[in-house]
């Protein structure tokens, strides 16, 4: 009888994960500040494009099919689920390999890239509960132009598919990012300009259908434009259940490339981690 | 068949494998049989390193921007060795020998570039998991706990990572935390513990899996004198009583001597002395020093001709006198001079090892004595 027959370990291995992400919460609710600033910060770009855009609607009643109203309520809920959604695993897994964390965590039988997914995704439970104060205020404020969402049960459970999804697509982008460091140490810049691209690429600045063409079919082939701009299209009514289904198989595509992609960056990366720092 | 128990090889005595002792640590079960193979198996392991060199100052700067020069340092250098189930063995060397090196190539965080390595039986660096809930590693100058939640909170999420059945996690907690009387500070987020309390709490959470192989790099590291021999009597106790195999590496000397009696020394790399500690001293310190209380004050020429003199002052001495010659020399000394006392010491680990390097031209600022 071996050892490992003897000593047989408890539980599932998902339970390891969920654990990480409950500890995650109670973590972020230490710093709950630190969550609602975060989350303020993360409202400013679709505050200011309301503001601008109310400018422009004095000239014109619709711009490409949206009136004032479903821009506004298009910005709102663009900085409610980006917001909701946004992890930044890659600058977790920046500060921790360069300053040495990631060393002891090589040597615990849990997967790394896994676990920074699930803790980001615990500080996102948090910060949504924290946020829920400010996203009231903001739609109190634009309550004039703001339209709640109207949809069947059917396409409110297409949402629920489409944002999770969306949640496991950006928590992945965030990780494949992250191993970047374990070539370059510091790629803070590499994140940056990713998501600087992203703010156009994902409908976060502007709707999609504003973009010229080129920038348009770079967003479509951009795993961005499925985790900001689409849920947000769904949610507002104007993407009918055949085309919502395509893009939930776009989502599932997205996620399984990612996975590989992750999957060989982390084998690559950490054959050649150096564990620095002592 | 049914595993055995395990005792500590470093005790050598049927005593250390008695239970149930008075801590109620589980003795360990294992499948290893006498005369099986070695609990870790090293061959030929090496690790390089690849930097990029910068000339100095801003035009060394805007060359390295235009052409980096690429330079190997070679961590680990070709090491051999086996180490047996229940073993408590020291690494040491100055910083940059290697030691740290080697316990992450062995705990499974480091790649090699060239060799084997097999511990448990599993290739480390493929980081099974299975593996992975056998080992743990204890960096001094790392927290691998929450730093912002108790250590309590650390623990649990501890249990579900290494799968811990809840029975088991409750019994090693409650006995770690009343060993280490922390029980009360679990409760505190881990930022308001001491240093030492931290590395307490650090120990206790890679132990509640009840590893098989422990590495413990550095664990003493800035700790206080009286904090240092807590942890040593802790670690020592909880190796003989459990029979887990333990790797350490620490700067200071006192901790290799309390707990390990096989010391592998590293350097450039290269491993060399793996073996007894006391042995080694023995082979190596060619002297010994006489310690001398004399009634008055005795000139330092008077004492030359008896040995090397360290130290005199105040009516006080320490000679350096070749091993053979000491009883003439003591003789001598209490026949010629107005001694009062007289005391005749081994030369220290700390100081044949620092010789030892020196022989061989390293600096060895890094290797230190107690912090006494």
């Amino acid at each position: 009888m071996s050892a490992e027959t003897i000593r047989k370990p408890a539980g599932t291995g998902l339970r390891k994960y969920i654990s990480t992400a409950v500890f995650s919460v109670q973590d972020a609710f230490a710093y709950r500040a630190t969550a609602i600033v975060w989350m303020l910060v993360d409202f400013v770009p679709s505050v200011v494009m309301i503001l601008v855009w109310q400018a422009a609607y004095r000239v014109h009643d619709e711009v490409e099919g949206y009136s004032l109203p479903e821009m506004v309520t298009y910005y709102i809920l663009t900085g409610i689920i980006s917001g909701t959604l946004t992890s930044h695993a890659e600058f977790t897994m920046n500060g921790e390999i360069r300053e040495g964390r990631l060393t002891p965590q090589l040597a615990r039988p849990i997967s790394y890239p896994i676990a920074v997914m699930f803790r980001e995704t615990g500080w996102l439970v948090a910060k949504f509960v924290l946020g829920i104060p400010v996203f009231a205020l903001l739609i109190f404020l634009f309550r004039h132009q703001f339209l709640a969402p109207q949809l069947d049960p059917l396409q409110w459970l297409g949402f629920g598919i489409v944002f999770i999804l969306a949640l496991v697509l950006l928590s992945l982008v965030g990780a494949c990012l992250g191993c970047i460091s374990l070539w370059t140490v510091e790629s803070s810049g590499v994140f940056e300009l990713f998501w600087s691209l992203g703010g156009v690429l994902s409908g976060a600045l502007l709707p999609l259908e504003l973009l010229p063409g080129a920038l348009r079919w770079i967003a479509d082939i951009m795993p961005h434009k499925w985790a900001g701009y689409f849920p947000v299209r769904v949610l507002i009514g104007k993407v009918p259940m055949e085309e919502m289904w395509h893009g939930i198989l776009i989502q599932l595509g997205w996620i399984v490339a990612l996975s590989v992609i992750l999957a060989i960056a982390w084998k690559l990366g950490t054959r050649k981690y150096e564990g620095w720092g002592g | 068949m049914l595993a055995r128990v395990q005792c500590s090889a470093a005790q050598g005595n049927a005593d250390a494998c008695e239970f149930p002792h008075s801590w109620g640590f589980s003795v360990r079960e294992t499948n290893q049989m006498p005369g099986d193979d070695a609990i870790i198996q090293v061959d030929d392991l090496t690790r390089v390193f690849s930097t990029y060199r910068k000339g100095a100052g801003l035009i060394g700067s805007v060359r390295s921007f235009v052409r980096r020069e690429k330079t190997d340092k070679v961590a680990v250098d070709r090491v051999s060795f086996r180490i047996e189930p229940g073993e408590m063995v020291g690494f040491l060397g100055p910083n940059g020998a290697g030691k740290t090196t080697t316990l992450k190539l062995l705990s499974g965080i480091l790649h090699p570039t060239d060799g084997q390595a097999t511990v448990l039986g599993h290739v480390p660096w493929k980081r099974e998991p299975a593996f992975q809930r056998r080992i743990s590693i204890v960096m001094g100058q790392k927290n691998q706990l929450w730093w912002d939640l108790p250590a309590q909170d650390s623990f649990i999420l501890n249990r579900d990572i290494y799968q811990v059945p809840e029975r088991e996690f409750r019994e090693t907690l409650e006995e770690l935390t009343s060993l280490f009387e922390l029980e009360d500070l679990t409760s505190q987020p881990l930022r308001k513990l001491s240093l030492g309390e931290r590395m307490k709490c650090e120990l206790i959470g890679s132990l509640l899996h009840r590893p098989d192989v422990i590495f413990l790099d550095e664990p003493t590291i800035g700790l206080d004198v009286v904090t240092q021999k807590r942890l040593r009597d802790f670690i020592g106790s909880y190796g003989e009583r459990t029979g887990v195999t333990i790797i350490l590496t620490s700067h200071y000397m006192r901790d290799i001597e309390e707990l390990c009696k096989r010391a592998i020394i590293i350097d450039h790399g290269r491993i060399i002395f793996d073996g007894d500690l006391r042995r080694l001293v023995h082979q190596h310190a060619t002297h010994k020093l006489i310690e001398v209380q004399f009634q008055q004050a005795v000139d330092a020429e008077q004492l030359a001709k008896f040995g090397d003199v360290d130290k005199a002052d105040d009516g006080q001495a320490t000679l350096r006198v070749a091993r053979d010659r000491v009883p003439i020399v003591a003789a001598a000394l209490l026949r010629e001079l107005p001694v009062i006392d007289i005391a005749i010491e081994e030369t220290s680990t700390e100081e044949v090892i620092r010789a030892i390097f020196q022989d061989r031209g390293d600096e060895l600022g890094a290797l230190e004595d107690d912090a006494e």
